[in-house]
């Protein structure tokens, strides 16, 4: 049948074939170097799940680092949400925030350097959700966000295609971090192969609107061996440094401003989301305390030349990794996207300032205090 | 005029009228002919070349929840829980309490909630058919303004619309006063629309990219920029996506709404 | 000189079909993901088939179906796609073959009428029992499409850039096995096939 045609097909076959399988192929699982790649295709589909927004064990609201309370390595269970939420940022500044589970940034993911993460995400934009209920389910996040419900979260709807970027992942993104519609649902795993402290993101076009309106957050994961320091610390906190681009609506609500966002014209430069949030809900600790920063710069543009006024940076790793030790720093500069885990003594009793030393954006609101009360040793 | 051909390239101009909404006096008037020209698209189809349009006839305003309850009252395999799941999420007409015409909600503002199945087959059984995504475009730009300053403000303004619409709260149809020269209304400022073709031939390359804005801002002004969110939004959609912000409005082949008038 | 030129086309040629591939660039759409729960035959179109007669989807309710979206004018690509269909199809076990059904749907509405696509299934030795060359309205072609996930859209030149995609749609019409991209290996399409009808034949 078809004799000359099919010689015909069978040559252009042979070109197609090999290069189509190949765009199509899925990597099997392999390790490198200790590290493990490969993992298997992501699920798009669709769910009736109506429950918390953010669902796991080791998530927890900002300035907040959940304990990882078990030994080794393990497989999370991981659900954030895509929700709307209109969220104040500063004082009298509202807006129609988009979030990863309620919040900006999202909540804060805690891991072990090898851990596995099977990770489910519904974009329920077009939903209205509660996050300020008490409930005992979901993830600590959960708790902490109906106990401490500062940003004033109220539910609102923006049905818009989202896709999650998890910085602190190793995987194909045309697979993994795939945009979905309002309504769909993503699975996929991914392991975290290096310890340090990366943002995510939503990697949906604009990317510069979807993070400057409030798609990102911070997975904080731990070295295997840890730190290599003498010392314990006393207290462990997470920081993040964005920027919103916010304009006065037509009614009570602020939008995004566009020409801002573009030229880099930031209405607010914020750490964890508001601008007076670590003034009135102060960092503690004791003079004589090791605490553990780890900082992330989430932008979407800016940088971070991240300082605390009155203390000194005894230990720096920069992006979190156990080998990038530095010693005795006044300023850590942070690149959108860049992080830093810093280890500082705190000298005496008092305030200090955190603050971001480029004074533009210090003066746009990114401070906080830190609230030293007396040495207990 | 440097601006303006920025924004609006070859011979188009962007335009917006302070318009009184018209009633719709008989069915004939629902229409207008959006006759045939060239636009820039943030997506050509050739790389600089403009893309062409033939004439078309367009809905003047989007389907509102009165019309569509009367095709519900026809078509009831499109009822809320008739509709198999192949061809509609869960939120098909979500907002809507029954389906009988005298007690439509909202009659007159645009249907939302609706999956491209269900928009394709109300503007079928009206003998139309959903707009491709070049006709609806294409007519979109079809805008005269005052002043530069007032293309620009109207442009930016549309970032702050698709970064926060007011869905709770979606006007009647005709009400946004944004009108192109042939008098095809709201296609900004209220509700966004399903298009037939709306994942466009590259769609696979451009939609989950990064660089992608900046490779559609062809213009390199606000209003391209604009149009890549919408371009973006769109092509993400799954065909039975049912969001409270998007709704539809058909178009007509030029012949058939001729035939239909040499009709009457 | 003219090797140079000959490796020199092979290269543009290679990197030309793998552009496509990868990107969708000018012709060659990536299909989409679908909903393979629920069956097609929701679809109540009426179509009209080469022979002239009027069929509906669900007609074919009870057997496998293989279906494939093409048009006539395309001279590259569609016999290719039409040829793996027949790949498919002439793979079935010979016993079972009878009760498989082909639905060739031309996405080319105004130029696929049955009469263009009656000559279509002659070139192409293809006017047997069991294939049905189809076309409808647009407005259910396109339809049809999005339910399969292929793409297609019409170019200025009257061509279309589209998906190349065969799918085996189970006895009740619900997608059960999608081959994306042409000459692939059609092995466990035939063997979707044949577990349909050992189901069917229990």
């Amino acid at each position: 049948m078809k004799s000359i045609k099919l010689t015909f097909t069978l040559i252009i076959g042979l070109l197609l074939t090999g290069i189509t399988s190949l765009s199509y192929a899925q990597t099997d699982e392999y390790e490198m170097d200790g590290k493990t790649f490969g993992m298997p295709e992501a699920e798009v589909f669709t769910e009736d799940y109506d429950g918390p927004p953010v669902v796991g064990d080791h998530l927890s609201l900002l300035p907040n680092l959940e304990p990882l309370d078990y030994k080794g390595n393990k497989t999370h269970e991981v659900r954030i949400d895509i929700i709307a939420q209109e969220i104040e940022v500063a004082d009298g500044v509202k807006y129609e925030a988009w979030t990863f589970g309620g919040t900006v940034p999202g909540p804060v993911l805690h891991v072990r350097e090898g851990d596995r993460i099977t990770f489910t995400m519904k974009n329920r934009s077009d939903e209205e959700v509660t996050i300020t209920e008490p409930t005992k389910e979901g993830s600590p996040f959960m708790q902490q966000v109906a106990q401490n419900n500062y940003m004033k979260a109220e539910e609102a709807t923006m049905p818009m295609p989202h896709s999650m970027d998890f910085h602190a992942g190793t995987v194909a993104k045309d697979d993994k971090w795939r945009t979905i519609a309002p309504g769909q649902s993503i699975k996929f795993d991914w392991v975290a192969n290096y310890a340090g402290s990366y943002i995510y993101h939503c990697g949906t076009p604009s990317v510069l609107m979807h993070t400057a309106m409030g798609q990102h957050g911070v997975v904080v994961v731990s070295p295997k061996e840890g730190y290599d320091t003498e010392y314990e610390v006393d207290k462990e906190y997470v920081i993040v440094q964005s920027e919103y681009y916010l304009k006065k609506g037509s009614g009570d609500l602020y939008q995004y401003d566009y020409e801002a966002a573009q030229n880099r014209n930031p209405s607010h430069v914020v750490f964890n989301g508001h601008q007076t949030i670590l003034h009135d809900q102060p960092l503690k600790a004791n003079a004589g305390d090791r605490v553990r920063f780890h900082v992330s710069n989430n932008g979407p543009s800016g940088t971070s030349s991240f300082h605390v006024i009155g203390g000194i940076f005894d230990r720096v790793w920069l992006e979190g990794h156990p080998f990038n030790e530095m010693r005795g720093m006044q300023t850590v500069l942070l690149g959108a996207s860049s992080s830093a885990t810093i280890d500082m003594i705190v000298p005496e009793e008092g305030k200090y300032i955190l603050i971001d030393h480029e004074f533009a954006d210090a003066e746009k609101g990114a401070t906080g205090t830190l609230k030293a009360g007396p040495r207990e040793k | 005029m440097n601006i303006l051909t920025n924004i609006a390239p070859v011979k188009i101009t962007l335009t917006i009228l302070t318009v009184m909404m018209l009633s719709l006096s008989s069915v004939a008037d629902a229409q207008v002919l959006v006759s045939s020209g060239s636009f820039h698209s943030v997506m050509p189809e050739v790389k600089g070349e403009p893309v062409e349009v033939d004439s078309f006839y367009l809905d003047k305003t989007a389907v509102t929840n009165k019309q569509y309850s009367k095709f519900l009252q026809d078509h009831e395999n499109w009822q809320p829980g008739n509709v198999p799941s192949i061809f509609a999420y869960k939120g098909y007409l979500k907002s809507w309490e029954n389906t009988n015409s005298d007690e439509v909600v909202n009659p007159d503002q645009p249907v939302t909630n609706v999956s491209w199945y269900a928009a394709n087959a109300y503007c079928q059984s009206v003998g139309g058919r959903l707009p491709t995504l070049n006709e609806w475009e294409y007519s979109a730009q079809l805008m005269d303004f005052d002043s530069l300053d007032e293309a620009r403000e109207f442009a930016n303004s549309l970032m702050s619309w698709y970064s926060t619409f007011d869905n709770e709260n979606i006007g009647a149809v005709g009400s946004t006063g944004i009108e192109n020269r042939h008098g095809v209304k709201d296609q900004f400022g209220l509700i966004m629309e399903w298009v037939e073709d709306f994942k466009p031939v590259i769609a696979n390359d451009l939609s989950l990219d990064c660089g992608t804005v900046g490779r559609m801002q062809k213009l390199g002004n606000a209003y391209s920029y604009a149009a890549s969110i919408r371009y973006i939004t769109r092509m993400s959609f799954s065909p039975k996506s049912t969001n409270s912000t998007v709704g539809f409005r058909c178009a007509y082949d030029v012949e058939t709404i001729e035939d239909q008038k040499a009709s009457l | 000189m003219k090797k140079f030129y000959l490796i020199l086309i092979f290269l543009l040629t290679a990197t030309s079909l793998s552009a496509q591939h990868n990107h969708g660039a000018d012709n060659t759409l990536n299909a989409k993901e679908v909903d393979s729960e629920h069956s097609l035959y929701h679809l109540e179109a009426k179509w009209t088939d080469h022979r002239g007669e009027t069929v509906s989807l669900a007609d074919f309710r009870g057997t496998p179906v293989i279906v494939v979206m093409f048009y006539g004018n395309c001279t590259d690509v569609c016999p290719i796609l039409i040829q793996d269909a027949w790949r498919l199809y002439s793979g079935v076990d010979e016993s079972l073959r009878e009760d498989v059904n082909v639905l060739a749907v031309s996405f080319d509405t105004e130029n696929d009428t049955p009469e263009v696509l009656n000559n279509y299934a002659k070139y192409e030795q293809l006017d047997i029992p069991g294939w049905h060359f189809i076309t409808a309205d647009d407005a259910d072609v396109r339809t049809l499409a999005m339910m399969l996930g292929v793409q297609y859209s019409k170019k200025s030149d009257g061509h279309f850039a589209h998906s190349n995609l065969v799918t085996v749609l189970d006895e009740e019409g619900r997608i059960a096995h999608r081959v994306e991209g042409l000459n692939q290996p059609m092995n466990k399409a035939e063997a979707t096939i044949e577990s349909i009808m050992a189901g069917l034949n229990k």
